[in-house]
């Protein structure tokens, strides 16, 4: 039975969403079984068919590859890319932000001002392209260079929350009590600031995956034949005025999955955070 | 309060060294050689290795990297950000073309976000019921939406098919107002899509919580009509959290804009940006990197020293 | 917290109105004016989109197809390349009395664009300056045999060459032998005067340039249009709806994914020729690919049809061989070195020893989907031989450095001849390396052929020495071609005179604006 709360945050659309989000990883884990072809065949004769051709549901790529097959292969690629790039923002900023807000002093000025006020300085697209023709483009880099470029939100949301809250009595009483620092740290203060980083969390999914999509475009994305739902979208684009269904189809699934995580992210707000508990 | 401005501005000058000095270096790591990228088009015979070695001595890529670093520091503090490799034109120049046409751009799509996302939002919450649902979900797709994709959508459409606008391009306001300004909405509109969907959301959610909030029932038993308390209290304290979002927004959008740039073919300074990593032009990277970053930390400290100014409890 | 709720507020208040205002008078703006961008042929003015923004022009060195572009309008050289071949340009007549002396004769009262006289010494100091290999000039291997340049009077020169060189007046014919005035010369002055048709204008950079019409060229009275507005357009689709739009009159590199939009649309021209080669360049140094027989195999395991059509949309077609001049002896040599055939790729890798293959890299690029596409293309065809491929796509500057230094295994390249006489092959089959050669490919004999055949001055004997070094060239393989590909202009069907030339150089068709007009 689910906690009264959780069961009313989740409203009949957001339980779709969790559907759907659940279905895409169930794909993500057995593409092989429900793949229908090779996403990697190619074959130029049965080029950019169009949705519902017999034997390719979704219709073929500009290289007579199943976009169907290459959908289901490239969640897992995706999926790889938003939640690695999005887990290592969120530990990244949230370690800078606990650390800059705890201790104050010379720390905030090294982790918020230094650190954090450096990255935000550079112009995003810069730190990606830098990053890639330094690494190569791949999904290590873009969750490396997503990973940092989307650590400062992360690390300013957890600043702000540590500072307000290390000043509270029970964080005061873990000190009177002599618990030590990373006690203070982890299990006082990260738990009471973890709400709105959780939902910052699926915000940040649905950014990661637009600008997977949108390095892509760039040609920084990850390395063909690889497929993922933004080089899909990237690569349909050349075809929009002649062949749309190519870009249209990747481009569904993503708005899609946004739009599921997006909802999900308000339900979640809805359940951790306390003052929305009278709403609706 | 002045002691507070000259540290606040003091940090700032310290991150642009960072910043530069990190974006010198990066750049002297990137695999690629701009002199044999100057002499290889990709269609044609390629250069002599005497050539490059000449190319390499003009751009003075050939002395040690210290002395490259402190030729380009003296540079940026003289206030000279060097000449492009590729076009040889002064960067401090460039940018000072491009930066406006980038801000320019920005202003529009920021204006059409703030003035549609804010009512937008603040109407779906009121209302609740299938306009909210339906907000939401429109707001997730232009979230979700890539820009490049419904820019050229927008091309197909406006452009191709009605004719009403041009597909992209760039006239100055001196030579020809009215094609600058066509020139504009497309690209603005484009950009302007995730915006106001970002601001129509913060809008509604702030404007939600309001609603709920204790001294919103209050104001109501105390006899003030639903219409009254909306406007006079619940809009304007919604609305702190919006503009924060919108300042950031701004920020982001500045070097951000290079997607929209690619599909309009409008000369900004991100699309100079990336051209220039694309081309290994140094000097035009560092310049349009400084110039960002400068713009960026001088907002920030503007709106540190506002907030100062009205809450004297900032100022440590 | 409410103070600053207040002041925001007013503030807000009158910025909105502002802004309000403003978008007004933008939406008036575009109301009032929204013009179809039609054809309305008031004048003569050529609204052209280029495909780059020309990066300045150093004298002699050649910088990419978006400068050449501005050379073949606002300079000449001696000769020019038409579609009826290679015909005198500032030259008015050109004596060949024997193989290695050439005379010209200058036309009368040429002048640069600086009012400055063209004369015979102009001639002799542009192109002693070509010559010279450290000021990065691409004719140098053309005019290596030059032994004397001399000038008899004002509008005579005499060039002896040490030997001959059926190539030569070729070489003269390419966009960066102009003759420019003696202040060019040199690496930091743009060239930007010339003697060409059109002078240069205005330049924007990141937006475009004019050029005008120049009253002293030597045929002004035959330059109709009254000037060239061109506007850099880099990106491929962005300049395909440029044109579909009305927003220009003219395009260049009609990326192929945009053929059939120009094609369907009623007042549109689309003039593809083929031009650039496809091909798969070998690091020989070592590992498999030292081995002639791999290579061969690789030539075989191509299924060239599939490449065609996965990176052109079959615009173009399948080389089995290797690229010769059109409508000259040498057009059917070396056309089937090599076919489609996986099971004698498979034998030949057999025979090399690899009967189960091997894992290799390949350098592509993202910056050219078309390469990329070839590449996908080959990566699938050599899988089925047995060969298994990584694809390795930095972007083109990480390309040019990894090709440079041989940092793979095998890459693809697209890449034309400088000059479409056969000789154009010596600059892969030997040293110096680059990053579109096989990297330390070195065969000697097909040079020694290739030379024979250019010093030849008899024709049956040029056909068999190049028919010599093809037989080696596809037992040895330095690289394996894939296709040809259209290269294609576009422009408003009202635009006539605008003649595209075939081959390598349909690049430099720009040349033929000079005689271009708007009619009807």
């Amino acid at each position: 039975m689910l906690p009264e709360r959780l069961r009313a945050a989740m409203t009949p659309l957001r339980w779709v969403a969790f559907g759907y989000v659940v279905a895409v990883l169930v794909v993500v884990v057995a593409a092989p079984v429900f793949a229908p072809h090779d996403p990697l065949q190619q074959d130029v004769s049965l080029r950019l068919l169009p949705p519902g051709t017999e034997g390719y549901l979704l219709g073929t790529d500009e290289l007579g590859r199943d976009i169907l097959s290459r959908l289901m292969y490239g969640a897992r690629v995706e999926l790889l890319i938003a939640l690695g790039a999005t887990l290592l923002a969120m530990v990244l900023g949230t370690l800078v932000g606990l650390a800059g807000g705890y201790f104050g002093g010379l720390v905030e000025v090294l982790t918020m001002r230094v650190g954090v006020d450096v990255l935000l300085a550079f112009p995003p697209i810069i730190l990606a392209l830098l990053a890639v023709t330094l690494r190569g483009p791949g999904a290590g880099t873009l969750i490396i260079a997503m990973g940092v470029l989307f650590a400062p939100t992360f690390a300013r949301i957890t600043y702000g929350q540590t500072i307000s809250v290390k000043r509270l009595e029970y964080v005061e009483a873990a000190t009177a009590f002599g618990a030590p620092t990373t006690t203070r740290m982890f299990q006082v203060v990260l738990p009471n600031v973890s709400a709105p980083i959780i939902v910052q969390f699926s915000l940040t999914i649905a950014n990661a995956v637009l600008l997977e999509s949108g390095l892509s475009y760039l040609g920084l994305g990850v390395v063909p034949p690889t497929p993922s739902w933004g080089s899909m979208v990237a690569q349909g684009q050349r075809y929009l005025a002649t062949e749309p269904h190519a870009l249209l189809v990747p481009g569904a699934v993503i708005v899609l999955t946004i739009l599921a995580f997006g909802l999900l992210g308000d339900a979640l707000r809805q359940w951790l955070d306390p003052k929305s508990r009278s709403a609706r | 309060m002045l002691g507070y401005i000259l540290r606040r501005v003091a940090v700032g000058i310290g991150l642009v060294y960072l910043v530069l000095t990190l974006i010198f270096l990066a750049l002297h790591l990137v695999p690629g050689d701009p002199a044999l990228l100057l002499l290889s088009q990709g269609d044609g015979a390629s250069a002599t290795p005497e050539a490059v070695e000449r190319v390499r001595e003009q751009l003075g890529l050939n002395q040690p990297l210290l002395v490259q670093y402190w030729d380009f520091l003296s540079g940026v503090v003289t206030g000279d950000l060097g000449q492009s490799f590729r076009t040889s034109q002064d960067v401090a120049a460039a940018i000072g073309e491009r930066l406006p046409r980038t801000l320019e751009l920005v202003g529009l799509a920021t204006l059409i976000a703030v003035v549609l996302g804010i009512p937008w939002g603040a109407w779906a919450a009121r209302r609740g019921g299938l306009v909210d649902s339906t907000t939401t979900t429109l707001t997730s797709i232009g979230v979700a939406l890539p820009v490049f994709v419904f820019g050229s959508v927008l091309i197909l459409f406006f452009s191709l098919k009605l004719a009403w606008l041009p597909a992209g391009g760039f006239a100055s306001m001196g030579e020809d107002p009215g094609r600058h300004l066509q020139l504009l909405v497309l690209p603005a509109i484009a950009l302007a899509v995730g915006f106001t969907s970002v601001i129509a959301r913060m809008t509604r959610s702030a404007v939600q919580e309001m609603l709920h909030a204790d001294w919103v029932r209050t104001a109501r038993s105390l006899g003030l009509s639903r219409r009254r308390v909306f406007r006079r209290y619940v809009l304007r304290n919604s609305l702190n959290p919006v503009v924060t979002v919108i300042g950031l927004g701004v920020g982001t959008l500045l070097g951000s804009t290079v997607l929209v740039e690619r599909v309009f073919n409008y000369p900004g300074l991100s699309s100079l940006l990336v051209d220039a990593v694309t081309a290994r032009d140094y000097p035009v990277v560092q310049g349009v990197v400084i110039t960002i970053a400068v713009l960026f930390i001088a907002i920030n400290i503007v709106v540190d020293v506002i907030y100062g100014v009205l809450d004297p409890r900032v100022r440590r | 917290m409410s103070t600053l709720a207040i002041t925001g507020r007013r503030r807000r208040g009158s910025v909105t109105t502002c802004l309000l205002l403003f978008v007004a008078l933008v939406l008036a703006a575009c109301g009032g004016s929204a013009s179809s961008g039609g054809s309305d042929r008031a004048d003569q003015r050529l609204r052209f989109g280029l495909s780059a923004e020309p990066v300045a022009l150093k004298t002699g060195v050649w910088q990419g197809s978006a400068t050449n572009f501005l050379m073949t309008l606002v300079h000449r050289g001696l000769m020019i390349p038409t579609v009826d071949g290679i015909q005198p340009a500032l030259a008015e007549s050109v004596d060949t009395p024997d193989p290695t002396t050439y005379v010209f004769t200058l036309r009368e009262g040429l002048t640069f664009h600086d009012g400055s006289p063209l004369t015979a010494e102009n001639v002799k100091s542009s192109l002693e300056y070509y010559a010279k290999p450290d000021t990065g000039a691409n004719i140098v291997a053309g005019l290596k045999d030059i032994a004397s340049i001399e000038v008899q009077d004002e509008r005579t020169v005499t060039i002896t060459l040490a030997q001959p060189n059926a190539a030569f007046l070729e070489y003269l014919a390419v966009p960066t032998a102009a003759i420019v005035p003696d202040s060019s010369l040199n690496a930091d002055t743009a060239n930007q005067v010339g003697a060409g048709p059109f002078a240069w204008g205005e330049l924007t950079q990141g937006v475009g340039l004019t050029l005008e019409p120049f009253a002293g060229y030597y045929e002004a009275d035959k330059v109709a249009l009254d000037g060239i507005d061109v506007a850099f357009y880099p990106d491929g689709d962005a300049r395909a709806n440029a044109l579909l739009s009305g927003d220009v009159d003219m395009i260049d590199y009609v990326t192929w994914e945009n053929f059939s939009r120009i094609e369907d649309a009623d007042n549109l021209t689309l003039s593809a020729e083929p031009g650039p080669f496809q091909y798969v360049q070998f690091n020989v140094n070592d590992g498999p690919f030292a081995d002639p027989l791999v290579r061969q195999a690789v030539a075989y395991a191509i299924n060239r049809d599939n490449a065609l059509q996965a990176a052109f949309q079959s615009n173009g077609k399948i080389l089995n061989g290797v690229v010769m001049p059109q409508d000259t002896p040498f057009e059917d040599l070396g056309q089937d070195l090599w076919e489609h055939d996986p099971e004698r790729a498979k034998e030949l890798l057999a025979e090399a020893g690899y009967p189960d293959g091997f894992s290799a890299t390949m350098l592509a690029t993202s910056q050219y989907t078309f390469l990329q596409d070839t590449a996908l293309s080959v990566q699938q065809d050599l899988k089925e031989i047995g060969i298994d491929v990584t694809l390795d796509a930095p972007d083109w500057s990480g390309r040019l450095e990894k090709g440079a230094a041989g940092d793979y295994d095998i890459a693809v390249s697209g890449e034309v001849g400088m000059i479409s006489d056969p000789s154009y092959l010596l600059a892969f089959v030997q040293p110096p390396n680059n990053f579109n050669r096989s990297f330390d490919y070195d065969n000697q004999e097909i040079v020694a052929a290739l030379v024979e055949s250019l010093r030849a001055t008899d024709e049956a004997q040029r056909v068999a020495a190049v028919e010599k070094a093809l037989e080696i060239f596809g037992q040895d393989v330095p690289f394996a071609s894939i296709n040809v590909r259209d290269q294609a202009w576009a422009f408003t069907s009202d635009l006539k005179g605008f003649e595209n030339l075939s081959g390598f150089k349909t690049f430099w068709s720009s040349y033929s604006l000079a005689t271009a007009s708007f009619e009807g």
